[in-house]
């Protein structure tokens, strides 16, 4: 199995739904964001690795290791 | 905190993941400190910079209605339990935090027009216009009408204005008093609007959005150099400590970083630069030949709000005691003056940060953190001064702007721009 990464940014207004560790599907609500509601969708299944604050742009980075097979 | 220790991140990992244990910070008995002493003392997250209120009693009350001066202090995402975490760690469980010495004390509901959850440009809207929009939104309500701020109706009456925060002065807080933008996100129109609005005294950070893109750091894709077309409208423009205690100018716009302030020396902390923007709108008061008008001055703890979306407890507490600092500033004054409104607020809560145990005998908290956004739950507002007793109770963010305008002497709040 090979992991990749994806990054996906939300506005930090909002809580995401999701916490390190937890696993997600595809297409899984990641926040409640109503202005932003299409990047607020996992686009991938895999589990969430980090949530950072990124003080910068006011955005919660969350990042989601996907397995993948090779 | 890239500079920060690798020592100091593990502990701050420990920190958050487990019940906090966080050293009672040693009582600071000295007075008299000078600027310069305060500020070399900031220094990471040390928080010995704070001194320690001297009395844990109410300061007394101004009697009186006659406001000429307003004071709105905005501690971004300070929620009672950021105050109150920042009171166990600095002056115990029994004392207060300068703010929370201010004899008036009410609670502000936040909720945005279109969200329970706001963020800072739809309760800096609510604050600073006294109407209700959607999350994103800065100085309009959602069909883009655009209201007057508190500011604008100040620098309207004939009075001198200012906003000092520790993140860009373009950002939403500071941006919903003096601009009006569909996206909080644009921070280059805002640093357009924010110099084309004649502010007089602007201290942050945010000079990137001020400066071309083509020239080194500045992001401005139009190439305007708005610090240099500030200083041709008459700007003073400061980027250091030393640069800022000599300035004399009724314009002044100090950018002391490309983006949000460090908070870390040598840059002047947040108390050093609001008693500064009070000396410099003072005195544009002070010439005999003209009755004093007073000004508007808005001061925003702004990484309050950063340290509680990281849910780090002890940036927290360091965020909010350096707000706190400057709140002791603006009371000093206040004091002196006797016609100064001092109000102190937040725009909402971050973080949902709570304290579900401690030992009463060392100080040592549990924190908990139930969310990296923003929450819902009632801010806390205190007051103090001259029609002051009129913010207490419960009641909305708008309210409390149109408080402030009716002790203005504004007749209608809140006013569509003309």
């Amino acid at each position: 199995m090979k992991r990749s990464r994806i990054i996906l940014r939300i506005d930090a207004t909002y809580d995401p739904l999701v916490q390190e560790g937890e696993a997600v599907t595809k297409g899984q609500r990641l926040c409640d964001a109503p202005e932003t509601e299409r990047e607020c969708v996992s686009p991938v299944s895999g589990s969430v690795c980090s949530i950072h604050f990124d003080a910068e742009h006011h955005e919660l980075v969350i990042c989601i290791s996907q397995k993948r097979a090779e | 905190m890239p500079d920060a220790p690798k020592t100091y991140i593990a502990f701050l990992l420990i920190a958050i993941l487990l019940p906090l244990g966080v050293p009672a910070l040693s009582p600071a008995t000295e007075t008299g400190k000078q600027d310069d002493e305060v500020l070399a003392r900031v220094d990471n997250n040390d928080v010995s910079f704070y001194q320690r209120p001297a009395s844990a009693e109410s300061y007394p009350q101004i009697d009186g209605t006659n406001v000429r001066n307003v004071i709105l202090m905005i501690g971004d995402g300070m929620g009672l339990g950021q105050v109150t975490l920042a009171r166990i760690k600095a002056v115990g469980v029994s004392g207060k935090l300068n703010l929370e010495r201010l004899p008036v004390t009410g609670l502000v509901r936040t909720h945005s027009a279109d969200n329970l959850v706001t963020d800072s440009a739809a309760a800096g809207t609510a604050l600073a216009c006294g109407v209700k929009t959607r999350n994103n939104m800065i100085g309009m309500i959602r069909d883009g009408t655009k209201y007057q701020s508190l500011l604008e109706a100040a620098q309207a009456k004939g009075m001198t204005a200012g906003l000092v925060v520790t993140s860009a002065i373009t950002h939403a807080t500071p941006a919903s008093f003096a601009t009006h933008v569909r996206s909080r996100n644009t921070e280059d129109l805002i640093a357009e609007q924010m110099v084309a609005a004649k502010v007089n005294v602007l201290l942050g950070g945010g000079r990137k959005f001020f400066l071309p893109a083509s020239g080194s750091n500045g992001v401005r894709k139009d190439n305007r150099d708005l610090i240099d077309e500030a200083r041709q409208a008459g700007y003073t423009y400061v980027q250091t400590a030393d640069e800022l205690q000599k300035a004399q100018a009724a314009y002044v716009l100090g950018l002391f970083q490309m983006s949000h302030l460090t908070t870390l020396a040598p840059e002047p902390p947040l108390a050093v630069l609001a008693k500064k923007a009070i000396d410099l709108l003072q005195g544009k008061q002070t010439d005999a030949s003209t009755p004093a008008k007073g000004f508007f001055l808005m001061i925003e703890g702004s990484q309050i709000d950063f340290a509680c979306h990281s849910n780090d407890a002890l940036a927290c507490v360091r965020q909010t005691l350096l707000f706190d600092q400057a709140v002791e500033a603006a009371v000093e004054f206040a004091e002196k003056d006797k016609h100064t409104l001092l109000v102190v607020t937040a725009d909402h809560e971050t973080g949902g940060l709570a304290i579900p145990s401690g030992n009463i005998r060392n100080m040592n908290v549990k924190v908990a953190w139930s969310a990296k956004g923003h929450t819902a739950t009632p801010v806390p507002v205190y007051a103090l001064g001259p029609g002051s007793q009129a913010f207490g109770g419960v009641y909305d963010n708008t309210e409390l702007s149109a408080k402030v305008a009716h002790l203005m002497g504004i007749e209608t709040w809140p006013q569509p721009l003309k």
